[in-house]
């Protein structure tokens, strides 16, 4: 059974007064899990990250860690706290003193991930982070975030500015990194790069939360499958056109294993969410 | 876990050399840009005096380490306002909020290291550079055949002549105010216009230099505007009551009138700093916006 690291109750919040992103919004995110937050441009995915980690202020309602307020930004949740934004700032240094300079203030930060984890990106402890590409900061920054081995990691569009091989190699690295007592949230629209990663996911629209289940559950209830043009579509919640035919959802009837097509899940949620929703309340 | 709740001197100490290390070249660039300046003004100062003709070379040594006193007193004070304007740089971008605001310190832990930053550092930094300009002007005495007079090292001398300006002056019969409460009262003053600065940089987050300066030139044509409707005004009696309570009490009076403005400065300047470290407290990764729709 998982424990509840990120408590958020009855939040409220917007950029403007009268256009809010969040009302009475209520979520829990539990340990040990990667979860995936998904939703349309503007939704406040990354809103919802900055407010978790106490950047942004709620209106209304409290966000807790592990019974903390995080707008507090105490050491005691930002040392079990990282977030690798979508666009950050390294200094000017080597590998080495960026380290030197930051690992301390993480009590559990290890030498063995980092060190790993820059070698699965073709990358090594003598870089100087101001001679870096974009891509090769991204890896670079990627790694630290892994070796802080906080209790939540929260990712901003992680895979953006990665080349193909690294993108499996993120994946690599998640996966390995993983325990019950790290929880990691990773907010994308490349869906793609980390359907096969994830163990939760939360879809958000609008000031809704149009989906938030464990993917075992959602196998257990929706079967993706792929169609060709002509074969027949009886039965389906849900028909995405693709180039080989059509990607369906059904109801998994029989208990079949599917793998996830998180692509088809999203655009679904968004086109027939209350047809969905029912089988989960079922 | 009480480390991770209240302020800790040794994590205060991990933010400043943070700070430090990630910005080295930043602060080497400050101070090589106060050598320069000083450098010129120094060598170009001392090539002019000992050009000058009509008095000895000792007399030109004494004028030119009184324009290095003046000038030493308003660049420090420009320097230490530009640099309390940038209190809060690491908050000047989204990138950098981020990362300033997610590291692992009290909020009181990151306010005190920007704030020993730009001002012990600033000290640091500036002295760096000045002692680094005269021994280029030193240097320079044997090149360009100055006088052996300018070989002194005027440093020195600028440091004995503050100390001079700021004894207790020898009256002859009473003084007429308190010594004491009049250099409290200027250093209360100093510190009160830098402190305005501090709390310029904790609100703009970009320009705080030229932003706050224009504000407070702003504010002092209001308020002197304001100050001279009201005393226009004003009942003669109370002006005349004023005037005749000084002539009556002088050491009273310029006494009295130093502590007020000594506490009232203090006040505001308290107040600056708090304020500032409110804004910082309360500050998010948005732009900070006067008028919120």
């Amino acid at each position: 059974m998982n424990t509840t690291l990120i408590h958020i109750d009855n939040l409220s919040f917007g950029y403007r007064r009268k256009a809010p992103l969040f009302s009475q919004f209520n979520l829990d995110i539990p340990t040990g899990e990667i979860i995936g937050l998904l939703g349309k441009n503007g939704t406040g995915k990354s809103t919802l990250l900055y407010l978790i980690c106490g950047l942004l202020r709620p209106k209304q309602g409290t966000i807790t860690m592990q019974g903390t307020d995080v707008k507090k930004r105490l050491p005691l949740t930002l040392s079990e706290t990282y977030l690798v934004p979508e666009e950050f700032n390294l200094p000017n240094v080597s590998m080495k003193q960026f380290v030197k300079l930051n690992a301390g203030f993480y009590p559990r930060f290890s030498q063995e991930i980092l060190s790993a984890c820059l070698q699965d990106f073709d990358l090594n402890m003598d870089i100087h982070l101001g001679e870096l590409s974009m891509g090769q900061k991204k890896k670079a920054y990627l790694c630290f975030a892994l070796a802080t081995n906080t209790a939540l990691l929260l990712m901003d569009e992680p895979t953006n500015g990665l080349d193909i091989p690294s993108k499996s190699q993120f994946r690599k690295a998640i996966a390995s990194g993983m325990t019950d007592e790290k929880t990691v949230i990773v907010s994308t629209h490349q869906v793609k790069d980390i359907d096969r990663l994830l163990d939760h996911v939360v879809i958000i629209e609008g000031t809704d939360i149009l989906l938030n289940q464990p993917v075992k559950a959602i196998t257990e209830k929706l079967y993706f499958c792929e169609q060709g043009m002509n074969e027949p579509t009886d039965g389906a919640l849900y028909i995405q056109p693709s180039v080989a035919g059509n990607s369906l959802i059904l109801p998994n009837t029989y208990g079949e294993e599917s793998p996830l097509n998180l692509e088809v899940l999203f655009n679904a949620m968004l086109a027939e969410h209350e047809k969905i929703q029912t089988l989960f309340n079922r | 876990m009480n480390h991770l709740i209240h302020f800790s001197f040794s994590r205060l100490v991990s933010v400043i050399k943070r700070d430090l290390v990630e910005n080295w070249k930043t602060n080497l660039y400050r101070i090589l840009t106060c050598y320069i300046i000083f450098g010129l003004i120094f060598i170009f100062m001392m090539y002019g005096m000992n050009h000058s003709s009509g008095s000895s070379a000792e007399y030109f040594y004494e004028r030119f380490c009184g324009n290095v006193t003046g000038i030493i007193y308003i660049a420090l004070n420009l320097y230490m306002c530009y640099f309390a304007s940038l209190i809060l740089e690491p908050m000047r971008t989204k990138e950098r909020r981020i990362s300033y605001l997610m590291l692992p310190a009290t909020l009181g832990e990151k306010f005190v290291s920007r704030a020993l930053y730009v001002t012990i550092g600033t000290l640091i930094i500036f002295g760096c550079g000045l002692l680094m300009a005269e021994l280029t002007r030193l240097l320079f005495v044997p090149i360009l055949g100055i006088s052996e007079e300018f070989g002194r090292f005027c440093l020195a001398d600028v440091w004995h002549r503050i100390l001079a300006e700021n004894q207790e002056p020898t009256f002859y019969g009473e003084s007429d105010y308190s010594y004491t409460l009049l250099i409290m009262f200027f250093t209360v003053l100093i510190t009160w216009s830098h402190s305005l600065y501090i709390l310029g940089g904790s609100f703009f987050r970009k320009k705080a230099f030229i932003k706050t300066m224009g504000l407070c030139f702003l504010l002092m044509i209001l308020f002197g505007n304001f100050f001279v409707q009201i005393f226009e005004g004003t009942e003669p009696e109370l002006i005349k009551w004023l005037e005749d309570w000084t002539e009556a009490n002088p050491t009273q009076a310029a006494n009295t009138f130093l502590s007020i403005g000594f506490s009232l400065f203090l006040l505001l300047t308290v107040l600056n700093w708090g304020l500032s470290y409110k804004l910082f407290a309360t500050s998010q990764i948005t732009e900070r916006k006067l008028f919120r729709r």
